[in-house]
């Protein structure tokens, strides 16, 4: 984990990494994650995209952040 | 919330007004909440191997570990492009039981919780949300047979040491 800047990565860029990919990290994959091809990739659980007040909303959610809030 | 394929290509079944679990044959149970923070079947080999280690179901988890474990996997495979290793998630982490004040002590009986001193070592996160009544919100899923995520919906987990042992390692 020292090959890490925290600095640059918290847990809601993580989270709101893997919302707009539409995938489930908990969920068995045929390759991994950095192998990730995009909006047609086939791990994806749908092929359109969240636009992003609806990953916000996700997030808020998530962490029981106010409706307002845009982190 | 488009977070399940349909009904018969998932494999899933919505309780039928039932006031306690009662999977059928090949079913584990499974909560709205999970889904919402990256639970999928069938279930990653990862996460299935921490049950394992833990001697729980995966009806026994709270909706936030889902999400612990959800973001380790992600931060491990699409950030840093590395094979998940229990090491580090077990030297990061551990499984507490929950106080014993209200609430089953089956359905979320038990927590994945960043240990002491880890949280400045880790990515910064609220992990540990206010959730009331995900608990209520169950299903069912066909899960493959020999999965580690079937529980037996009476068991109550008992504490192991594997559930605060801490393995050496100096990352």
């Amino acid at each position: 984990m020292v090959l890490i800047d925290w600095s640059r990565v918290d847990g809601l860029g993580v989270v709101r990494n893997f919302l707009a990919r539409r995938v489930m990290p908990c969920q068995r994959r045929v390759y991994v994650a950095y192998e990730y091809q995009g909006w047609q990739d086939s791990t994806r659980l749908r092929p359109d995209n969240l636009d992003k007040p609806e990953i916000q909303q996700r997030i808020n959610e998530l962490f029981n952040l106010g409706d307002s809030s845009f982190v | 919330m488009g977070l399940l394929h349909d009904q018969e290509l998932g494999g899933w079944r919505a309780q039928e007004g039932e006031s306690y679990l009662d999977p059928r044959a090949g079913e584990i149970i499974v909560f709205e909440d999970f889904f919402k923070r990256g639970f999928g079947v069938p279930v990653h080999s990862f996460l299935q191997g921490l049950l394992r280690y833990y001697e729980i179901g995966i009806c026994n988890l709270h909706p936030n570990s889902i999400l612990l474990v959800s973001t380790f996997i992600h931060l491990c495979e699409a950030y840093v492009g590395i094979e998940l290793h229990f090491d580090p998630f077990c030297y990061l982490s551990c499984l507490r039981k929950k106080g014993t004040v209200g609430g089953s002590k089956i359905a979320g009986g038990v927590y994945l919780n960043l240990r002491d001193g880890m949280k400045n070592r880790y990515l910064s996160c609220p992990w540990n949300t206010s959730l009331t009544e995900w608990y209520k919100r169950w299903f069912y899923i066909r899960e493959e047979p020999g999965s580690a995520t079937f529980c037996d919906v009476g068991y109550v987990p008992k504490k192991r040491t594997s559930w605060t042992d801490r393995p050496k390692f100096s990352g």
